[in-house]
């Protein structure tokens, strides 16, 4: 947490690979915005086609939390 | 945290922990370095002067301030943060904030963030700025601010313990400020920051904000930043 | 919203009003928190309660004549509580040691001639505001006819304490042989009282005192007037307070008038309603001498608790954010205010249904609704409208009014395509929800007069709700194009909610609920008209509130389809509440909404019929046996049980909308059209998929189109192991993620989720 490195990413989500080029995913930053702010986070993500993955229970769990904090709602 | 305080969360937000707080650094703190610096540069301090961190904790500010080519030292209450503090050579010491063991008149400027809503007695820290400032040497203050709940409940409740307990409001804070000696020029609210700062704590997993309980008015959280000189006359 | 028209509304919400008791009260005690404080046995702090607003406690607690006794509303309900009783009960305890703070004293000096009662109010309350106060009677002492009473009633040590409470205060006693009347402010002081009821001071009585102030001089007041006979004690120390704050005021050089129009007794607007409330008699005395602190307990408990709370009682919104509309109101408007900073009443504001009973059942009409509306635009128009509180509600009304499901057609035939004396106009929810009805519906309309047109789609109260005028204006604009080209026929909707808006978009069009048309011309021939087993118990829509006519049409209608009905107990008709639907509540407030589906599901144990469609689905969703008067009017016999027919969900609805309109435009207009199930991509899922994406509010179509995005431009994310893939697609401001398998004829899904944080950048 120190140094800012953001995890979104969790072990099971290495069973995806890239279906354009066939690469494994990697993790690696990501810019994430809404509503005008911005967090990096670090996510599964092909380097050669730039496919970001944003897994089930990031997107519902945290990244709702964040999105309802924003929106003041 | 501002949505939680207004609905008195289950846990209390760790950053609001002094422990934590001190131990993350500037990280943790909403706006970051970029907030310290628009800062200085509104508080009219430039590369040369010399500053005081208030609270420096492990020193990032110092050491960023020193990369800019300010004279900047800082001072800690709790020597044990200082003793993990990455670079050696950076001017830190043990001090409480309300016994500053400096000479008066030293510094152009003194930089206090996050601090001084952890006190017991800020008004007794302002005066002790004021007294290490020159005439005309600037405070520059970012910090929680409280706003009282408006509504039918006047009474603020009370917040949950660790969750920025001694938090003020911007108004007494103001009052505070003249009252040791100086005269208010710059406040500004920074609450989306906050916003921000809770939004990258959830992402980390470090942090929830409590389940909603229903609408009482409790006091909101806010940031703010503010800039003052020190005048002649103290109280 | 200003200030001034805040006041306004907030006074409109009398729920801070005072109870009757504390009004009747000359010095406002708080007899209501008294009774909560002794019937709970918290006998501390019910004397903090005496403390608060009595001067001199311990005495007039034991004396007090208690003119709050007759205004109690428990005397309505059985007698009235015994509220004197009760603060002798407490006295007779231990005072509990509070901490006093030292008053910084203040350059004033009072000559106060006369110790009786009032006198000593009159310094009491001057001293606590750090004027220096002189006390002047004759011997034996301080008391005037409070020395007059039996000890057993106020025993001589309780004076002598409260009278050396007040030189602890700094009030100064002096013993003169009686001196003349006091006619001018003596040397040495600033202002002098004149305490009539105290014989010492000289004067029998006052010319005159001036009523509001009780002025009779220059800085020289007069108070302790007797009132009643005997006189009442409260009374005259009421007398004193009123002196003492003209006093404050005089030597503070402010106004002497300004707001006191409620010092004294005064008639409170608080209403309490105590219908059901079980007369009960006063608690007996078994020791003449006063009450136990058992006793006391129980004499308390008959206390009402006198709140209003109506609306709060009766709306589950209100109730659930645990306070009134006056603190409400309030909250509204600082979110308003609130320019850089939280808006952490955007909840309170979004959740409201809009619904308007509040209002009907406030005292005062509380304009709940109109407040909140009034925020929503507000909201709206500074940008400040959190998106995800009614987005997916606007995105529903746009599918209703998309080129597969809007409508708007003359009848076919020989009456030709410009003539149109009717148009049918069903609302989007009975097209999703039953568009067997809507066909059977206008196939009858039709039967009855050939020149009846259709518009199939939104009357716009979505966007009304959301706070979106200009949206809501320019969807009215395109509705009254169609209707003007129709030339401008009798609208007949069958939602009571497409009625309440078609009158705001289009005020100019004759309009008339298909049920009072029904009604008046007769029913259309139905399919077999099953009847219920049992008499359903009739559900007003809250949007029929104001629309007598279609709530006797629609009962009217059931009647000649020969149904017995029953009506709810309560909250009906003018009164009947919302589903959850009103307002958008069920979009920015899903459990608050279901809340209020089952708390009206639990209004009666009979089955509902109702005549709105949203009413209908949302309580067949939480499980209620509901029917449409369109189901009884066109099921068939072999039709499976109306009544347990359940919600068709998001994704139903929009799709029944398309399927209704390709369909009637080819049986009725005629027109070939290719049907919407024949789409390209063909999804397959179990139903426990379907339900989580019903849930998770994800429709087939984006599932649709992400899976053909995913497949066409091979953009997507692949899982080896299982060979299943992994598409993104992001068709608006949400971005949707499906995993699905494809299969000879289709696609298989899985799993979808969705979220509005966006990817900006991938730094490399």
């Amino acid at each position: 947490m120190t140094d800012g490195a953001i995890k979104g990413y969790a072990e099971a989500d290495a069973r995806w690979t890239c279906g354009n080029c066939g690469r494994p995913l990697k993790p690696g930053p990501v810019v994430l915005t809404y509503l005008g702010s911005e967090f990096t986070v670090e996510l599964m993500r092909c380097t050669a086609c730039g496919l970001v993955l944003v897994p089930e229970d990031l997107a519902l769990g945290r990244m709702a939390e964040v999105e309802k904090l924003l929106e003041d709602k | 945290m501002p949505r939680a305080c207004s609905y008195a969360p289950a846990r209390a937000p760790l950053w609001a922990d002094d422990g934590l707080r001190r131990a993350a650094g500037d990280t943790l703190r909403p706006g970051g370095l970029p907030l310290t610096e628009r800062a200085l540069a509104l508080a009219g301090l430039r590369p040369g002067q010399r500053i005081l961190d208030l609270g420096c904790g492990l020193g990032a500010t110092v050491a960023h301030l020193a990369s800019l080519g300010y004279r900047a030292v800082g001072l800690d209450a709790t020597p044990a943060q200082l003793a993990k503090r990455r670079r050696r050579d950076l001017p830190l010491a043990a001090a409480r904030a309300e016994a500053l063991p400096l000479r008066p008149g030293r510094f152009h400027g003194t930089l206090c963030e996050c601090v001084l809503s952890l006190l017991d007695d800020p008004g007794q820290a302002l005066a002790g700025l004021a007294r290490v400032l020159v005439p005309g040497g600037m405070l520059v203050v970012t910090d929680l601010c409280r706003d009282p709940g408006r509504s039918g409940h006047d009474k603020a409740a009370p917040l949950p313990p660790g969750c920025a307990r001694k938090a003020l409001n911007q108004d007494r804070f103001t009052d505070l400020a003249r009252n040791a000696g100086f005269l208010p020029l710059i406040l500004e609210r920074h609450d989306r920051l906050l916003a921000e700062l809770a939004a990258r704590l959830i992402l980390a997993d470090v942090w929830r904000p409590g389940a909603e309980t229903g609408f009482r008015p409790v006091p909101r959280l806010g940031y703010f930043l503010f800039i003052a000189r020190r005048t002649g006359d103290d109280l | 919203m200003d200030q001034a028209r805040l006041r306004t509304l907030e006074s409109r919400c009398i729920q801070e009003e005072p109870p009757r008791c504390r009004a009747a009260c000359p010095l406002h005690v708080d007899a209501r928190a008294l009774c909560g404080h002794v019937a709970s046995g918290e006998v501390d702090k019910a004397w903090a309660v005496l403390k608060r607003h009595m001067p001199l406690p311990s005495v007039l607690a034991r004396i007090c004549d208690q003119p709050c006794r007759a205004a109690c509303l428990r005397g309505e309900a059985g007698d009235p509580v015994r509220v004197g009783d009760l603060e002798r009960a407490v006295a007779r305890n231990p005072e509990p040691l509070t901490r006093t703070l030292p008053v910084p004293p203040r350059q004033g000096r009072v000559l106060v001639a006369g110790a009786g009662p009032s006198g000593l109010t009159a310094a009491w309350d001057l001293a606590k505001k750090g004027w220096r106060v002189t006390v002047v009677t004759t011997a034996p002492g301080p008391g005037g006819p409070l020395r007059d009473l039996p000890p057993g009633l106020l025993p001589p040590e309780v004076l002598d304490t409260e009278i050396k409470r007040l030189e602890s205060m700094g009030v100064a006693f002096r013993l003169e042989s009686p001196a003349n009347p006091l006619t001018s402010v003596p040397e040495g002081f600033d202002a002098a009282l004149v305490a009539l009821d105290d014989p010492a001071q000289g004067m029998a009585s006052s010319d005159a005192p001036e009523p509001d102030t009780l002025a009779i001089g220059e800085g020289l007041f007069a108070c302790g007037e007797p009132v009643g006979d005997p006189p009442s004690w409260v009374g005259l120390m009421a007398s004193g307070r009123k002196a003492a704050v003209s006093l404050d005021r005089f030597l503070q050089k402010v106004s002497l008038t300004a707001g006191r129009d409620r010092e004294g007794p005064f008639e409170t607007r608080l209403f309490t309603n105590i219908e059901g409330v079980e007369p009960l008699p006063e608690t007996p005395m078994a020791d003449p001498a006063g009450y136990s602190l058992d006793e006391a307990g129980a004499e308390a408990a008959r206390c009402l608790d006198c709140q209003c709370l109506e609306c709060v009682k009766a709306c589950p919104y209100l109730a659930h954010f645990q306070s009134h509309p006056k603190a409400y109101a309030r909250q509204i408007y600082n979110n308003a205010a609130i320019v850089k900073g939280h808006h952490t009443a955007n909840i309170l504001i979004n959740s409201c249904m809009l619904c308007g009973l509040c209002t009907q059942l406030c005292p005062e009409n509380f304009p709940m609704a109109e407040t909140c509306l009034t925020a929503r635009r507000s909201m709206v128009a500074r940008s400040k409208m959190p998106p995800s509180a009614f987005e997916f509600a606007l995105e529903d009304m746009a599918q209703a009014c998309s080129d597969i499901c809007f409508l708007a057609r003359p009848a076919p035939g020989p009456d030709g395509p410009d003539r149109c004396d009717l148009l049918f106009f069903p609302g989007c929810q009975l097209a999703g929800s039953a568009p067997d009805r809507v066909e059977a519906a206008y196939q009858g309309l039709l039967a009855a007069d050939g020149a009846t047109g259709l518009m199939l789609g939104c009357c716009g109260a979505p966007a009304h709700w959301a706070g979106q005028e200009a949206m809501f204006r320019d969807h009215a604009a395109m509705l009254r194009g169609h209707w003007e080209a129709m030339g401008r026929p009798t609208v007949i909707p069958a939602c009571p909610t497409c009625l309440d808006t078609l009158r705001l978009a289009l005020p100019e069009a004759a309009m008339e609920s298909l049920w009072e048309y029904w009604a008046r011309t007769g029913l259309p021939r139905g399919g077999g008209r099953p009847l219920p087993q049992a008499a359903p118990a009739v559900l007003d829509p809250c949007s029929a509130r104001r629309e007598p006519g279609m709530r006797q049409g629609a009962r009217a209608v059931l009647k000649t389809l020969g149904v017995e009905t029953l009506e709810l107990p309560r909250l009906t008709g003018e009164l009947a509440f919302c589903c959850g639907y009103g307002g958008l509540a069920h979009n920015a407030n899903p459990p608050l909404a279901d809340e209020t589906a089952r708390q009206r599901a639990a209004e009666s144990e009979a089955d509902y019929v109702t005549y709105c469609a949203m009413c209908r689905d949302r309580l067949a969703r939480v499980g209620k046996r509901v029917v449409h008067v369109m189901d009884l009017l066109f099921a068939s016999p072999n039709e499976s049980d109306p009544a347990a027919r359940p919600d068709p969900g998001f994704s139903g609805r929009r799709e029944n909308r398309a399927l209704l309109r390709a369909r009637l435009l080819r049986t009725i207009w005629k027109e070939d059209q290719a049907m919407p199930d024949t789409e390209a991509v063909v999804l397959r899922m179990s139903p426990e998929v379907a339900a989580l994406l019903e849930q998770r509010r994800i429709m087939p179509d984006d599932v649709r189109r992400a899976v053909a995005g995913a497949e066409s431009s091979g953009r997507r994310l692949t899982d080896p192991a299982t060979g299943r893939r992994l598409a993104s697609f992001k068709p608006r401001t949400v971005t949707f993620w499906v995993e699905y398998s494809p299969l000879e004829d289709g696609f298989e899904v899985f799993n979808a989720w969705c979220h509005r944080m966006e990817i900006k950048a991938v730094p490399s």
